[in-house]
Order: structure tokens, then sequence, then C-alpha cells
């Protein structure tokens, strides 16, 4: 019997497999696995510290003396890393003559005034005749502003409305005399010019705005022609569903939907090559993607956001790899639609508007150098023998075989971090295996980009655990609408939030967004990437494309332990009647191992002198 | 205030406040009655209840102004801040004898939130069903309108605003 150990370095985790194997390789007993983190790029001298601490754990786990270690088998780890690029090809400009805006908690009043803007101070002595708006400065106590507008309204001014910059939008409205509409949370009330025509809207309870957020409303109140009706379109469409908004309109006021060049993509392939304009949107980039396969290829055009965005993947895989900018070749590209919040220019309160915005999702294939170079450096960290074992797609494929209930042909589908990699093999030894740009990075940077968050590891979270709203300071409505009591009151700052529950705690998302449109965010975008890269997969390997093809599907992979993802693949591939379902290696590690495991099943069918293709997997 | 460890389950002459069942009724009546019971605790709405010693009005109204914000009823009452230092004996900060006027307010409150402002400004913002010694939010006079805001949006479930940097 000797022990061995195998090694499979993946773009994230390091993962390891004890087993004793008996001389003639018939006899396989699995002792333990064990998981870490990858130290540095996958493929480079940089792992061995993650190497030597993930097979330190694993032989710790089986209980076994690391000086009984005979060899140590790595696999070929498939030279492919993915980079990520996200731009947005729309933008909303609203010039400083126009202003929108807003949409406070708590308006004050109801109705719709419209008028001249004028300052507090400045009301006493307006000409009764010209209706005004009451602009209510930073500082200005509630009382004093109600008691201005009173008297002014008293003295036959008409006060049509007010905008406030404090939260005081309720107090002033409780004290006045005659009702008027008041918005309050103005911040940069300052940048609204005096003796300008503004509309001032707040809706009634329950309701939302129905004059500003008709283009046509809006056309009526201040007096628009069609051009003029055409430009502040856009505005309507800003404050829909919005309880109150206040619109400013200067003479030569302009809000555009200004579209950014986006450039057009260059998709080089064997035999074709196809531009497409990114502008055009994610469905006819992957259309041009299919129509030129196999990608050799892939440029953006120059002085554009899709330029920049792949001079960005080029540059990063550059510095990782060590190899020059233009030896560096996209494999593979995923284009997916979303929308990022961007700050409004002109904005009244720093509001933002969604915008249109693609991310690309690039694979590289690297030279297969530093391979030899890190298996050098292992021997001599550890003082054994290292052996560079098989293609990675194969041995993860030797490896699912050990999940019970399988059989060849058997496909695997790999959900990573950084890509998604499928493989299929038959009965014989032959493995078809592709790897596809987008996986479990996309998804959390998707979510980011359009929750607003600006917070990676909030994101990912988001990605990995349930919502749940704190209803209570002692209980929480899980996005299932389930509830769980809690002993220990929750923390303040997660009071009314919706909370992610994470392994470390429950972590409060501070955004408005509601629960169910965080939700459908995080579903749409493990959709957009896991499925389409699921389909994409299978049919580029299965025979003459056809899924039918397939007998097994085993999905495995870190993203396969999300809750969530296998169940959306196995829904999306139910209509070709294959059996799919999350891996269990060895019958016990779950979808995790499968390359550590198919090392050493590849190992001991090798020392078996009669090389059966299928190794006995015994649990 | 003493409480009775091992109490008989009848109704006990306790004062010792237990958030999930009626306020207990002074004197050493049998027979809960109900309406007599809302009576005393009148509408709902928010208590604020501040230390005689406090001097400041225009504290009081900052805290009424942050809760006429939210739309939340409230109705203040003044007390005397000394009869809560045997709760907290040892308590040095000015935040306990706020939490303790915060807690008792929050127990007269049929919404459950009571704010307390003790005579050296400190306002404190208390539920009925935490712990009397872990108020939500105790803040400085200068977060007056925040905390009245806070107490207010406990009470209407929303988001709670982060208290002004000292």
């Amino acid at each position: 019997m000797t022990l061995v150990v195998g090694v499979d370095i993946g773009n994230s985790t390091t993962e390891a497999c004890v087993a004793e194997v008996d001389a003639d390789g018939r006899e396989i007993s699995w002792l333990a696995g064990a998981l870490g983190a990858t130290s540095g790029v996958k493929g480079t001298t940089e792992n061995v510290s993650g190497v030597a601490d993930v097979v330190r754990r694993a032989l710790a786990a089986a209980g076994r003396d690391p000086a009984e270690l005979a060899v140590l088998l790595v696999n070929e780890a498939t030279p492919v890393i993915s980079g990520l690029a996200m731009d947005t090809i729309t933008e909303t400009i609203i010039t400083e003559s126009t202003m929108i805006g807003h949409n406070p908690r708590t308006p004050g009043g109801g109705g719709l005034g419209v008028g001249v803007t004028v300052a507090l101070a400045d009301l006493p002595g307006r000409d009764p005749a010209e209706p005004v708006i009451c602009l209510v400065g930073a500082g200005a106590d509630f009382d004093d502003a109600a008691v201005g507008i009173n008297s002014a309204v008293a003295a036959g001014i008409q006060v049509t409305g007010a905008v406030v910059c404090a939260d005081d939008a309720n107090l002033i409205a409780n004290r006045l005399h005659t009702p008027i509409p008041v918005v309050d949370e103005v911040s940069l009330i300052d940048r609204i010019p005096l003796g300008m025509l503004a509309a001032v809207e707040v809706a009634r309870p329950g309701h939302t705005i129905r004059t500003l957020s008709n283009s046509y409303g809006i056309a009526t109140v201040f007096g628009l022609d069609p051009d003029q009706t055409r430009m502040v379109a856009p505005v309507a469409r800003a404050l829909v569903g919005n309880r109150s908004a206040v619109v400013i309109r200067t003479p030569t006021g302009d809000i555009t939907d200004r579209r950014i060049p986006a450039g057009r993509l260059t998709l080089i392939g064997a035999t074709a090559r196809r531009t497409v304009e990114i502008s055009a949107g994610a469905e006819e980039i992957m259309a041009a993607l299919r129509r030129v396969q196999p990608l050799a290829d892939a440029t953006g055009e120059a002085g554009t956001h899709v330029g920049g965005m792949l001079a960005r993947v080029h540059d990063t895989m550059s510095d990782l790899t060590a190899t020059p900018a233009d030896a560096v070749r996209i494999q593979d590209v995923l284009a997916v639609d979303t929308v990022a919040p961007q700050p409004v220019t002109g904005a009244l309160a720093g509001e933002s508007a969604l915008a249109n915005a693609v991310a690309l999702a690039a694979m590289v294939r690297t030279s297969r150098g530093p391979m030899e170079l890190l298996a050098a450096r292992l021997r001599e960290a550890l003082g054994l023998d290292v052996l560079i074992g098989g293609v990675e797609a194969d041995m993860a494929v030797l490896g699912a075989l050990t999940t019970p209930g399988t059989d060849r042909p058997i496909a695997i589908l790999d959900l990573g971090g950084g890509s998604t990699d499928a493989a299929v093999a038959g009965h014989g030894d032959e493995v078809r295996s592709v790897h596809l740009a987008g996986a479990g990075d996309l998804v959390t940077r998707l979510i980011d980009a359009e929750l607003g968050l600006g917070n990676v590891d909030l994101a990912e979270e988001i990605k990995k655990y349930p919502l749940a709203k704190a209803e209570s300071f002692f209980h929480l409505r899980m996005e299932d609408g389930t509830v769980r009591f809690r002993t220990d009151p929750l923390p303040v700052d997660a009071f009314a939030r919706v909370v992610v529950l994470a392994d470390t705690g429950v972590h409060p998302i501070p955004t408005r967004h509601t629960i169910e449109r965080i939700r459908q965010v995080r579903r749409a975008a493990k959709h957009r990437v896991f499925v389409v890269n699921a389909r994409r997969a299978l049919e580029m390997v299965s025979p003459g494309g056809n899924l039918r093809q397939l007998g097994f599907v085993v999905v495995l992979g870190g993203s396969a332990l999300d809750f969530e993802i296998p169940d959306m693949i196995s829904e999306a591939v139910a209509e070709f009647g294959i059996v799919c379902g999350t891996g269990n290696i060895r019958g016990r590690e779950g979808p995790r191992n499968a390359v550590a495991t198919g090392l050493v099943a590849r190992h001991a069918a090798t020392a078996h002198v009669a090389r059966d293709p299928a190794p006995t997997a015994g649990v | 205030m003493a409480t009775h460890p091992g109490t008989p389950p009848a109704p006990p002459p306790s004062t010792a406040p237990s958030p999930s069942t009626a306020p207990a009724v002074p004197g050493d009546r049998r027979v809960h009655d109900r309406r007599a019971d809302r009576a005393r605790r009148g509408r709902p709405t928010i208590v604020v209840r501040y230390d005689l010693d406090q001097s400041d009005p225009r504290l009081v109204r900052e805290i009424h102004a942050g809760m006429e914000e939210e739309g939340v009823p409230f109705r203040t009452e003044p007390a005397h801040g000394d009869h809560s230092h045997g709760d907290h004996r040892g308590n040095n900060d000015h935040g306990g004898e706020a939490a303790a006027l915060a807690y008792a307010a929050a127990q007269a409150s049929a919404l459950d939130v009571g704010v307390g402002v003790d005579a050296h400004g400190t306002v404190c913002v208390h539920h009925a069903k935490l712990p009397p010694a872990a108020p939500v939010l105790t803040g400085p006079a200068s977060a007056a309108r925040v905390l009245g805001h806070n107490a207010a949006r406990i009470v209407v479930g929303l988001p709670l605003r982060p208290l002004p940097a000292p």
C-alpha cells in the first residue's frame, strides 16, 4: 500500500485528497479531503505555500504522518484565467439649468404648485399677481418658515409650494393655514436659481405623482412646444414612481439621455471575423460569437468604452501571467446586459438614474510554462515525488464518476469563480472539454453594480446567503415569508433593513432597495451567467451539439454549493430529458474535490497494468 | 423596584416591568380591568419623559419635531430622574439615568417606545421589549432631532438614521 495525495490547484481554492492505493492499483481506500485558499495565481510558483498547507491539513484529517507520503499528484492546471470589465453605455445628463428631483421619505402637504422661485426672506413685498414657490434654505427653523409663509399668504401673495433643505416638510406643512405641497431634504438647494419657473408636486398618501411624471403634464405646466416636450421626456421618465418631485425650468434648460459611443467589438474566429456594436446588447454579441466559434481573439475599437474594457483585460492578464500584452489571446467572452445606478448631473440631492451597461467577462489561455517550475518547487518544499497528472477536465470526469448513481456517457459542469468549464466523456478515453468566461465573480460584480452597493464583499454575501427583513428587534422575516425569532436583540443598524443571513452573522444592506428587488437582482444575475453558460458549455461539448445525447450531467465546483444555482440549471436542462444534479464526490465530498479525487483514481489506474479506463471507485 | 423571585401565578403587587404582560396595576387587584388599563394608557403615543432639572425647552422641542416629521403621535411627561438610581448603581455616565427614564417611558407607551431626557441633556431612546440596560440609542442634546426621528421610525418600521458625528 502506498499513501498518495492528489492536489487540485484552482482559481480560488486548492483541494487535496489523500488515499491509499495497493500495489497493483486495484484497491483505493479514500482517507480524507481538505480545502484551502489558492495562494497567488493558479499554475505559478506562488501556489507552493497554499498546496503545502492543504496537504498538511488533509494528512492531519486522515491521521497520517507526512513522512509516509509516497507521491504528490498535481493536475496540469488548465491555463485559463478570466477577467471582467463593465461599463455604462448610456448616461443621463441634466444640464445645470433644468433640475429635477426628488424622493424624500416624508414630503409634506399635497397637490401641485407652480410658480417662480423666491427665497423665504424675499417673500414679503412680492407682487401678489405672480404665484411663487418658496425656497427654505439650510439652517432656517421650521417655525420661522411656517410663520413667513403664513404671513405672506395673509398679505395676498400666492405661495403655491415650498422646497426645503432640511427634513422639515411635514413640520412646515402642519403649521400652514393654507395647505401647499412641500418637498424637503433638497440638499443642494443653493444651486436652485431664483426667479425661475418651477413646479412642486406631492402625491396624496399611497399615490405617486401624476403631473410631473407625465411629459405632457410638464409641457402643460411650463407651456412647452413639441420640441421642448421631447427634451423633457427623460425628466418625466426619471420621476415615474416618485411620491414627490421638483422640476425647475430655465429658458436654456435641457436634459439629455446621451449614448456614450460604446464602440465596436471585433471577434476573430479561426475562420471568420465579425464586428458587433456593444450598444446592440448582450444578445447580439453572443449571437456574433456563436458565428465565429472557435474564438481566437477579441479586440475593441480604440478610444471607445469597449476598447478600454478589453485593454484592461489584456493588461490584467499580462500582469498576472507575465506575458507581453500582445501575446494574450482572448478565447471566450460572455456579455451580459446590466444596469448601473449613475449619479445624475444637475440633480437636486445626489439622485442617481439607472444607466444601461454591458458587463464582459473574458477568458484567456496562457502558456503552460510555469507548471514544471511549480512541480520542482513543490518537490523542494515538501521533499517528495511530485507528478504532474493528466488534463484537468479528464481528472474532473474521473472524480465525478465517484458520485453514486453516475455512469458513462457523463458530462461535468464545473462552476467556478472565474470560469465555467464543461467536459464530456463517452465510453472511451476521449474527453472533450471547453472553458467559458463568466462565473461566480461576474455574478458578484453584477449584484454589486445593479444595487449600487460599491462593496464587493457585501455583494458576495448577497450572492451566497438568503435575505431577510428585520421586522422588529426580535424577529426576521425570511425571503420565503417564514419568520424566525431571536433571543438576542438585533443590532440597531439592522432594524427595519434588509439583511443577509451570513454564516458570520446578520449583515444589514445599507440601501433603500426592497427585499424583492434585491432577490430579483440576485437571481437574475445568477441566471444570466450560470444558466446561459451551462447551456452554452453543454451545447459545445455534447456530441453533435445535441444535449439529449448526454446521459448524466454532474454539476461541480464552488458555485455548485450555492443555494439556488444547481436548481436553476436542473430546471434549464430538464426539457432535454437528462439526469442532472449536484455531484457528491466519493459519496461524501459534495461538488468539491473532483479533480483531486480524479488524480488519485488515474494514478491507481496507471499503476494497474491492465490500464482499465474506468478505475474502481470505492468509497 | 423590587422583583420577587418565585412569585405565584396570580398578579403580584409588584411594579417590576414585565414586557409581555399588561402593566402592573397599583394595589392588589386580582381582576384585570382592561378598559381601565386602556384609559390609563390613553391613545397610542410615544412617551417622552424628561427630568425636571432639564431646563432647555429647545431640546424637547427638537425631539418633538423629529417625531412630528415622521407623523407619529407622542406625549410628554416631566419626571424626577432620581427614582432610577436603584436600577443603575455603578453606572457613572449620564446615559444610565436617561436610559432609566426612557425605559419607564417605553413601559408607559402603548407603542412600546419611550424617550428619556436626563438633567444633563442626554437623550435616550428605548423599546419596551429590550433589556432595561440595553437602550436602542443614546446621544447628546445635539442629536435630539435625529433621536426623535429614530424613536418614530422604530414605531413605523423604517431604518434608523445615523446619529450626527459629535
